[in-house]
């Protein structure tokens, strides 16, 4: 015990310094840093006015409200915002890392080379998506009546967690195929995309993309179904235990998928 | 694969407005009935397909490199060899991977729901259209681009450019959908030309004269694009000349 508390503090304080080395480049231009924050606040704020002006022509999406499906939104931003936060370098893994050799960099040093693809950004953007989410859950929560206990604050925290774990190992998963593939960016990005139907209610999809979102990239445990949750649809067992259950097996198949990964790779060579 | 990723992302959207026109309990939704609907998210995903060349990505590139200089000297013109550029990329992407989810596509719609494909004279309008939202979407494209001789963090800007056009080209929702007057105002703007004029020309809600109108909107923002085009491209060759030393 005492031997794990003590590495997972020296992962910490080296987490600490790696980001703040790339806080010093990433500041070195602050229009930068708001900008891509902005991006990333207007694409997800974008989807508001769709919504809005959709339900003005509706009165419900099949048994819907447009404050549910707002909640639902906001939900699915938090997730996202800080998956994008933390592992956005999976991205570059995906695409340069293994095929430009970068990765024998990262073997010869004496830590978790996961750890370090993971440390290599800490992406601030993210937070345009954070930010994105907190505000909507914050407009419907007084319309939607929703009260939450002590109980229901630490649930909802475990499900955004959980939602944000999913993002990560759906995320890595794609990028430790880039050990067989060399490239595996196009495919992860593709994956990615998929996240974006999450955040309508699953029944308006037809059937079997609702499964594949919910079975096969478990994007609807990111944020319909949580969501669902707090909206009183959905028995517990499915939605928050479905949720922390998604989270595990996605964690376990993409860490799996990494040291099969790992343990194959054979350097870019010379 | 890319053939059927692009197919689940227009079978999806396509799920999603299905889903709002059976909740709207009406026949039709702001103009646009079932197969209009549908017709509508499978020709803005086909539209946008051929007008997109991503060109801003290949400026900026070249701009944060350096390598824009080495082309500059190069014997051929900039900006042409950019188009040519451009339009073979498109060809390829429309050859490969359009075509054939398109031709899929227009199955389930004609064989599915019974929907007809236009007239012939409307496809020739459809297809000038839509030269002109390449061209459009080129010359907007290119001018963003060149903000990267200014600003260093060019992806965010990107993104945040995509996301704006998304709203207003049309792509993401009918501007049909707009409140009345937005909706009118953008149906005029540049933006609109790329995805919402031609697919309108299709569908046949801009038809006759209307459809003729938008035609000359679209060509009069070429025309202004191409001389906005010229004057910041002199502009921008300087700043590049200054910031080399």
């Amino acid at each position: 015990m005492n031997k794990f508390l003590g590495e997972l503090k020296f992962y910490l304080s080296l987490y600490r310094d790696f980001v703040a080395q790339y806080w010093k480049t990433r500041m070195a231009s602050k229009i930068d840093f708001f900008f891509g924050l902005g991006a990333f606040l207007a694409t997800q704020a974008g989807g508001v006015p769709l919504l809005v002006f959709v339900f003005r022509s509706i009165p419900d999406l099949n048994g819907w409200s447009l404050t549910q499906v707002l909640f639902i939104y906001g939900f699915a931003q938090l997730p996202r915002g800080i998956d994008h936060v933390f592992t956005d370098y999976f991205w570059g893994f995906a695409e340069h890392t293994i095929i430009e050799g970068e990765y024998d960099r990262y073997l010869l040093r004496p830590v978790s080379p996961l750890f370090q693809v993971v440390a290599e950004v800490f992406q601030a953007d993210g937070l345009g998506e954070i930010l994105v989410g907190i505000i909507m859950i914050g407009l419907t929560f007084g319309p939607l009546g929703l009260h939450l206990s002590v109980i229901g604050v630490i649930v909802f925290c475990a499900l955004v967690l959980a939602g944000a774990v999913i993002y990560s190992s759906i995320k890595l998963f794609f990028a430790s195929l880039a050990f067989w593939l060399k490239d595996s960016f196009p495919l992860l990005q593709i994956a990615y995309n998929f996240a974006e139907f999450a955040k309508y209610p699953e029944g308006i999809f037809f059937r079997p993309v609702s499964w594949f979102l919910t079975f096969a990239l478990p994007f609807m445990f990111t944020a319909f179904i949580p969501a669902s949750w707090f909206l009183g649809r959905g028995s517990w067992p499915w939605t928050v235990g479905g949720t922390l259950a998604a989270a595990a097996v996605t964690a376990s198949v993409a860490a799996f998928t990494w040291k099969t990964g790992q343990s194959r790779y054979d350097s870019a060579g010379n | 694969m890319r053939i059927i990723a692009g197919l689940m992302f227009v079978f999806i959207q396509a799920s999603l407005w299905d889903a709002i026109w059976r909740s709207s309990g009406t026949a039709t939704l702001r103009g646009f009935d079932r197969a209009g609907m549908l017709t509508y998210v499978i020709m803005s995903w086909f539209t946008f397909q051929l007008v997109n060349s991503g060109v801003e990505w290949n400026v900026a590139g070249e701009i944060r490199r350096g390598s824009i200089a080495v082309n500059l000297i190069r014997p051929a013109r900039y900006i042409p060899r950019l188009l040519a550029e451009a339009s073979g990329n498109i060809l390829v992407n429309f050859f490969t991977v359009v075509i054939p989810a398109w031709i899929a596509l227009q199955c389930i719609l004609v064989f599915g729901l019974g929907v007809h494909l236009p007239s012939v004279p409307r496809i020739l309008l459809y297809t000038v259209s839509l030269c002109l939202g390449f061209a459009t979407s080129f010359l907007v494209n290119f001018l963003f681009s060149l903000l990267a001789f200014w600003v260093t963090y060019f992806w965010g800007m990107a993104v945040f450019k995509n996301a704006i056009m998304r709203l207003f080209t049309g792509e993401l929702i009918p501007l049909a959908f707009f409140p009345a007057g937005t909706g009118l105002v953008l149906s005029f703007l540049p933006f609109a030309g790329m995805i919402s004029t031609p697919v309108n020309i299709y569908l046949g809600t801009y038809a006759g004269l209307t459809a003729v109108r938008y035609l000359g909107v679209q060509a009069a923002w070429v025309l202004v694009l191409v001389v906005c085009t010229r004057m910041a491209w002199k502009k921008a060759i300087v700043k590049l000349t200054v910031s080399g030393g």
